[in-house]
């Protein structure tokens, strides 16, 4: 079903000649009834007229002749139809046409010369269907008043012929009507395609710069739904690539700064005059790349998250182990500020990308663990209280003001006076898993520990 | 010359600082746009390296209201926007150069250099007086053409005074030109290094104005 073309031409050629077959036999069989009732009331005439003739004329024969006497027919040889079958002293159908005489006593007194010694059915009055020589007859049998029998025969052949002849003159200018049905068929698919080729040839000429809309009322109506699919899909492309130049225009403007520190401390520790100053600065470089390295990590992370959206890497994953190796992982940063990291986790699962998973869960204890002060508390719960799988983070530091909570989230947006050397990325990371995998992000006020409250719902995985 | 930087990255400030230290420079560092300006307003300042993705207030705004309150400080805008039409705003609105991240740290240190020259109205890099010859670019001095082994705040404290051709700086003028307000200042410090450059140079180098502080000596006819 992959050609227009090839599916119309099946199916109506098809159809076509399906109806055209059962109209053949139809009108086959309405010929065949036809002619039989002609057929048959003509051989009752002829009987009727044969024993007008010939039963008184045999009456007068005193005996019997010992012999039949018998009729002779045309005897020629002649084929075709119609008047090549017709001549001056005959019909070439002649022999297709049968009669016998008998006595009371069942003697043959006259027959055709196409009519055998045998009779040609039971002595029965009315009409038979009977097989001599192979042969197919339709005959009809009369008892005459002075006791005679009257036979009279007819093969079933003329019946068919008639009837198969009417039904040919029926379907033969419609069996002959196909062909031109087929090109007919394909030359209106090649006009009505016209316009989706004209399309398919706009559509291969542009580039990914000039993404356009198409015009819907250039093709036909059936497909203008495909259209507007297209044109849908060409407004989100452009809307993601605005989005991607955008971050690339951003993510080149946020290394701009975290790149001139390298330079500076570089050239410090170069030109530094005494070792203190050299280690101080080397100190600083080493600060600096450590940076930039985090700075790419998120940005490629947020590349990554970004691109999750499909199901492709999904599995069923436990929510409280994919914590508990996260928290692990930053349990150091947390001891090095002499913080208090608690956990509390319930069995949930949950069904996602592992990695992109892990990335949100560390992204936001990071957070925490970042801009709570030294000898804050952080506290991790995974749990399940209806059909979702709940993810919280509180912590007992400086929380986000109402007015910021939703900017917070773009793309290397950082909050001043964090005192914290953050790439501006986390909460956009968390995001984007999210977004992919139907999850909901909330902060708050952290009503147990003070400071932020981070609150993840997505859909449970069982 | 006292040079006050507005950087609110941490790790850049710091860098920055030290290479501007190493210049000779007293250097005064501020985290937003809003405590540039209060500093400014101040305290006086021979130079301004200002960010522009400030927060608190853009360094554009800044720059708008020290043009604003008339002070002509020079100031130097090191920015992240560093597009074409970023860098006509800031020099439009004020600004005395542009200089775009990531940076030269060597080229940003010629151009405080050039800025300082310009704003004292010298056409020549080095300073000169008498026999007395100062390379701001490479921290050289020599008297009768013989190298003088002076630390950087001794430096900074001569070419100070050279800027000022002879005309004599108030002894606060002088220590708020050499030290920022995190240097650890001992009250008589200036007096300590003008007794240092006295014994180096020329008892006469130096003079001591009476009631005011210090102006350069007249050198043209000194001893070697």
């Amino acid at each position: 079903m992959n050609s227009i073309r090839g599916t119309l031409l099946l199916v109506l050629l098809g159809t076509l000649g399906t109806l055209m077959a059962v109209a053949g036999w139809f009108s086959y069989r309405a010929g065949l009834q036809e002619a039989g009732e002609m057929f048959d009331a003509r051989l009752v005439q002829s009987t009727r007229v044969l024993v007008s003739l010939v039963d008184a004329p045999l009456s007068e024969l005193n005996a019997y002749p010992g012999e039949p006497i018998v009729l002779r027919g045309w005897h020629g040889q002649a084929q075709g139809v119609g008047e090549d079958l017709a001549f001056q002293d005959g019909h070439a159908y002649e022999n297709k046409l049968a009669f016998q005489v008998w006595d009371a006593r069942g003697r043959l007194l006259l027959r055709s010369d196409s009519a055998p010694l045998t009779p040609l059915a039971e002595r029965v009055p009315g009409y038979a269907d009977v097989v001599i020589d192979g042969a197919r007859w339709r005959t009809f049998t009369l008892r005459s008043r002075e006791g005679r029998w009257f036979q009279s025969a007819e093969s079933t052949d003329i019946r068919q012929e008639l009837a198969t002849d009417i039904a040919g003159g029926t379907l033969t200018p419609l069996v002959l009507s196909l062909p031109l049905m087929a090109l007919v068929i394909w030359w209106s698919v090649a006009l009505a395609t016209r316009s989706l080729r004209r399309l398919s040839h706009e559509i291969g000429q542009r580039d990914p710069e000039r993404l356009a809309l198409l015009d819907p009322d250039q093709v036909p109506r059936e497909a203008q739904g495909l259209v507007r699919a297209l044109n849908s899909l060409l407004q989100r492309l452009d809307v993601a690539l605005v989005r991607e130049r955008r971050f690339v225009a951003d993510a080149a403007h946020e290394l701009r700064t975290p790149i001139s520190a390298l330079k500076v401390h570089a050239d410090n520790a170069r030109l530094a005059q005494d070792a203190t100053d050299r280690e101080d600065s080397q100190r600083l470089l080493a600060d600096s790349v450590a940076r930039v390295e985090r700075l790419i990590a998120q940005l490629l992370s947020l590349s990554r998250a970004e691109n999750v959206g499909g199901v492709r890497h999904r599995t069923r994953l436990s929510l409280d182990a994919l914590v508990r190796t996260e928290v692990d992982e930053l349990r150091p940063l947390a001891e090095q500020k002499q913080q208090s990291l608690r956990v509390d986790l319930d069995d949930v699962q949950v069904s996602g990308d592992e990695f992109a998973l892990g990335l949100l869960v560390r992204n936001l204890v990071e957070n925490a663990v970042r801009y709570t002060p030294a000898g804050g508390t952080i506290e991790v719960r995974v749990s399940r209280p209806g059909a979702h799988a709940v993810l919280e983070v509180d912590d007992s530091g400086p929380g986000i003001p109402e007015a910021d909570r939703e900017r917070v989230f773009d793309p290397f947006y950082r909050r001043l006076g964090s005192g914290e050397e953050g790439s501006g990325l986390g909460l956009s990371i968390a995001r984007e898993v999210l977004v992919s995998h139907l999850g909901t992000i909330r902060l708050d006020r952290s009503s147990r520990l003070g400071g932020l409250s981070v609150h993840v719902a997505l859909p449970a995985g069982d | 010359m006292r040079i006050l930087l507005v950087e609110d990255d941490p790790l850049l400030g710091q860098g920055l600082c030290t290479a501007l230290r190493r210049g000779a420079f007293a250097v005064d560092w501020v985290h937003d746009g809003a405590a540039g300006l209060y500093a400014i307003r101040d305290d006086t300042f021979d130079l301004v390296v200002l960010d522009l993705g400030l927060p608190r207030m853009d360094g554009i705004d800044v720059i708008r209201q020290i043009r604003a309150s008339g002070n002509p400080v020079p100031i130097l805008v090191l920015s992240a926007r560093e597009r074409p039409a970023d860098r006509t705003l800031g020099l439009d609105v004020g600004a005395d150069d542009y200089l775009g991240k990531p940076f030269d740290t060597a080229e940003l240190l010629a151009r405080v250099r050039a800025l300082i020259r310009r704003s004292a109205g010298r056409a020549r890099p080095t300073l000169e007086a008498g026999p007395l010859q100062l390379d701001p670019t490479t921290l050289a001095a020599s008297w009768h053409g013989r190298n003088l082994d002076l630390t950087r705040r001794e430096f900074a404290l001569l070419r100070l005074l050279m800027e000022q051709r002879g005309r004599p700086m108030a002894r606060d003028a002088i220590q708020r030109h050499l030290y920022g307000w995190s240097d650890d200042v001992a009250s008589n410090a200036v007096d300590v290094h003008v007794h240092a450059l006295r014994r180096k140079l020329d008892p006469g180098a130096i003079r001591t104005v009476r009631g005011i502080g210090y102006a350069l000596g007249d050198l043209a006819g000194a001893a070697p």
